[in-house]
């Protein structure tokens, strides 16, 4: 059996096992929010409050209207976090997992789908602000809107990759998760989330979005959801080619690491 | 569950460990080491846990390991459990393996009892259904009343000791693969494990197991293998094995 082959086959086998790490990221959630009041309400109010704060000084700071201002800034950052979330928390999915990995034979993937389930609630709960966003500002939600759900696959590989690619790296690289979340604070404020797009485009700084994958990976779910309509071709173009060059990452990066991975921890 | 014959073959398995130099874990240490090249003073030494192991183990067989501290007992087990995959040679194992090692990690430390139980379990690849069927036996067996339901960081050694071995013996294993567990709980667990021990033994399973009791490899294992830095010193029956140990370590001009 090749390298190649054995790697999917432990990433079907630790898919397979959803009840295990479905039930490990739930229990670290349930963890998060131990012995408080009002437990993962808390992410809720976190981003209400952040979005209501944040969302109506910025319209005003970038003139754009609150009305349609809100829910890109609500979607655009629910994205985000999932994205900034899989990326950081994905470094630490081996190290963390360190007493599981040594004692137990499952394969090690099954940390980094914990560490996605970790980070799907807050999305989940996110994508719901979104609509009662919507509603509230009586915002038309059409079927094309339903072109995010393909979005959201892309979204949720893409985000499986570099939480596996950051794993692996990880535990040779102590410093890389603390290197990723200082990056991602910059990158969160040169992604186009708190502005639109277009504000780049009209000062000449297109290259500022057209080099940063992060903000292809959240209009193709952003924009069906905020306009009703598929993202542009060349989006889903760029956001598959990424995709291949991830997977191409991530295989490298497992063939050399993951018989290692158990000794370096 | 497969229903090809219980058996263990570690050929030839060799296990290296990197020791010593933690920089090369670091970002900083790495660069520093492209700076300096190879032979700087990063290069990092080796340590060979086994240097080409072979065993092979079949249905039945109780196998019990001895050694010093250092021998490459646990990490036998490891390799046999399919943790530790070697960097040369290999090892195939066939059979549902459940493995008792280092308790007292691998705990959600801030969980309770119930649900750690219900953690290792899966962990162990039981579903959800069965554990929940299982869990009266599993907390009945552990002895830890109460204590279930506090979180695991207040245990101390010898109640992680109970709690693991409840689970790992209630998943029905066909190889159970044990590190020293024995000596950590009180005697009246300890008297409940070895009968445990017993009921699993009789049902034609495999067993392994290092131990520094003599008196358990006597009276549990068939066969024992004598492990000394890293390689196979002595394989044979358990009495011939030990009595040689002993007398190494007895005798002055001990290796």
């Amino acid at each position: 059996m090749s390298a190649t082959t054995e790697l999917l086959n432990n990433n079907l086998k630790a898919l397979k096992n959803w009840r295990v790490w479905f039930h490990l990221g739930m229990a670290d959630i349930r963890n998060k929010f131990a012995r408080s009041l009002v437990g993962p309400l808390w992410i809720l109010l976190n981003l209400t409050l952040w979005v209501g704060g944040i969302g109506t000084v910025y319209a005003a700071l970038f003139h754009q209207e609150v009305q349609s201002y809100l829910p890109f800034l609500t979607i655009g950052f629910v994205v985000w976090g999932f994205l900034a979330q899989t990326i950081t928390d994905g470094g630490n999915a081996f190290v963390f997992a360190e007493g599981y990995i040594k004692q137990f034979t499952y394969p090690k993937q099954i940390y980094v789908l914990r560490v996605m389930v970790n980070a799907t609630v807050p999305l989940a709960i996110g994508t719901t602000i979104f609509f009662v966003v919507m509603l509230i500002f009586n915002n038309p939600i059409g079927l094309g809107a339903l072109w995010s759900l393909p979005g959201l696959v892309l979204l949720l590989i893409a985000a499986y990759f570099h939480a596996s690619i950051m794993a692996y790296a990880s535990v040779r690289f102590r410093d890389l998760p603390h290197g990723m979340t200082s990056l991602l604070q910059v990158l969160m404020f040169v992604t186009p989330i708190f502005f639109p797009v277009k504000t780049l485009k009209e000062r000449g700084l297109d290259f500022i979005y057209q080099l940063n994958p992060l903000y292809y990976l959240i209009e193709v779910v952003r924009h069906p959801l905020v306009f009703s309509e598929p993202a542009s071709m060349e989006i889903y173009e760029i956001t598959a080619g990424y995709l291949v060059l991830l997977f191409v990452v991530l295989i490298a990066v497992a063939k050399r690491f993951d018989k290692r991975v158990v000794y370096m921890l | 569950m497969n229903s090809s014959p219980l058996s263990i073959t570690v050929t030839d398995a060799v296990v290296r460990f990197q020791v010593g130099n933690a920089d090369g874990q670091t970002l900083k240490g790495f660069l520093a080491s492209l700076k300096n090249g190879p032979g700087g003073r990063n290069v990092a030494p080796f340590v060979d846990a086994l240097k080409g192991v072979s065993v092979k183990i079949v249905a039945g067989e109780r196998v019990g390991l001895i050694g010093h501290n250092g021998a490459g007992k646990s990490t036998l087990l490891k390799v046999m459990a399919g943790i530790y995959p070697p960097v040369a040679g290999t090892a195939v194992t066939h059979g549902h393996v459940c493995p008792l090692f280092e308790f007292a990690t691998g705990f959600e430390y801030h969980r309770s009892g119930w649900e750690n139980i219900r953690i290792r379990g899966m962990l162990l690849g039981m579903s959800p259904d069965e554990i929940e069927a299982k869990l009266p036996e599993i907390a009945a067996f552990s002895e830890l009343g109460n204590f279930l339901d506090y979180p695991v960081r207040t245990y101390s050694t010898g109640m992680f000791v109970r709690l693991a071995f409840a689970v790992s013996t209630a998943v029905n294993p066909e190889i159970l693969l044990l590190d020293e567990v024995m000596g950590a709980g009180d005697l009246s667990f300890t008297e409940k494990a070895n009968k445990r021990m017993r009921e699993f033994m009789d049902q034609g399973k495999i067993l392994v197991f290092s131990s520094h009791s003599m008196e358990l490899l006597t009276e549990y294992c068939n066969r024992t293998i004598w492990m000394d830095h890293g390689v196979i010193r002595e394989d044979g029956p358990t009495a011939d094995v030990v009595q040689h140990y002993k007398n190494s370590v007895l005798s002055p001009a001990r290796v």
